[in-house]
């Protein structure tokens, strides 16, 4: 069953729909989770957000439009989700440190978050060269950590902020030229 | 037109790793239960009360009814073809219904069979899904299920 199917049948409210999603990416979300706290949590731990990312996923269903790809917002989903447990267990250091989050605020995670801004985010990145696309997906939508994603670019850690960096100011310009106030409103 | 979602394989993840798929299918199974009051792994679509009991009903595993039948390969047409009485314990109480195999569906490790119960007291049509999970592809030939409806738990669905 393709994914647009599947999240049809998902807003309808079919709990097998729900299950063959669980099937095709809980190691997919698994992975990004790992990702993101696996150096601060056990494997129980990233089950459990895991599952927790999928039950996020029925519970706004409503929200998904069968149109655009799951995968994204998955990615959010599971982001957000590892970020809240984090925050549960360790207070001691903060989550934009383990991460490596820019120090201002980064509007991305949440703005993925937010469908509607998704999928103008995703008709962005398609337009990145394969370098910037490559590098704000695996850090946006893998959960990726800036030093692996170097090591698998080729590129130094420094740079590949900085290209990272970049990519997210034309996000902003490409937002902001269609309209969509790229500041996260609460 | 292009894939949607092809940049995964333009970008195969950093050390991907198979998660254990049951157990987080099991896990988000116990949440929803625990949010809504709903067993979701078995519950039916276009679900509405059995009149016998007029109250809304939730399907979770127990022992009730069975349906056996031995295979020779070609379990899925034999099966399909079964029509039969089923017993339903609601609520503890035993009811006998007739019933018919409407669909089975085969996973890699899964088994979904869906039930059209036939009750005599309503206009609506009952269905109920029966999944059953094992490990890998060790998904038996023969079917055996056992359910129990119970309509504790649940007020409403999705």
């Amino acid at each position: 069953m393709k994914d647009k199917r599947l999240i049809l049948k998902l807003k309808q409210g079919d709990s097998k729909a729900l299950n063959l999603i669980i099937e095709r990416y809980s190691s997919y979300v698994y992975t990004v989770i790992r990702n993101i706290i696996g150096d601060y949590m056990s494997e129980e731990d990233i089950e459990e957000v895991a599952s927790d990312s999928f039950v996020n996923l029925w519970n706004n269903s409503d929200k998904l439009s069968e149109d655009r790809p799951l995968i994204p917002y998955l990615s959010a989903i599971a982001r957000n989700a590892a970020k809240n447990r984090f925050r549960q267990f360790h207070t001691e250091i903060s989550f934009e440190d383990i991460s490596s989050e820019p120090a201002g605020r980064d509007s991305i995670p949440e703005l993925i978050e937010n469908y509607q801004a998704l999928s103008l985010i995703y008709d962005a990145v398609e337009q990145f060269n394969s370098i910037d696309k490559e590098i704000f997906i695996r850090y946006y939508f893998y959960g990726e950590k800036l030093e692996a994603i170097a090591k698998i670019t080729d590129l130094t850690l420094s740079n590949c902020k900085t290209k990272l960096c970049r990519t997210r100011k034309k996000i902003k310009v490409y937002l902001t030229e269609r309209g969509y106030d790229y500041e996260v409103k609460k | 037109m292009r894939s949607k979602n092809k940049w995964l394989k333009d970008y195969p993840m950093i050390d991907y790793k198979k998660a254990d798929c049951k157990k987080i299918r099991n896990s988000v199974g116990e949440k929803l239960t625990e949010q809504k009051g709903e067993v979701i792994y078995m519950k039916k679509r276009s679900f509405k009360p059995l009149a016998i009991i007029g109250a809304v009903l939730a399907v979770s595993a127990a022992s009730v009814f069975t349906v056996n039948a031995a295979t020779d390969g070609a379990v899925v047409d034999k099966l399909k073809e079964w029509t039969g009485n089923v017993k339903i314990c609601i609520n503890g109480e035993k009811v006998e219904v007739p019933a018919k195999i409407k669909e089975i569906d085969v996973d890699e490790d899964r088994r979904i069979v869906e039930f059209e119960v036939d009750d005599e007291n309503s206009d609506d049509d009952i269905n109920i899904e029966y999944y059953e999970y094992y490990d890998e592809s060790d998904i038996p030939d023969d079917l055996d299920v056992d359910m129990e409806i119970s309509t504790e738990n649940l007020n409403e669905n999705k």
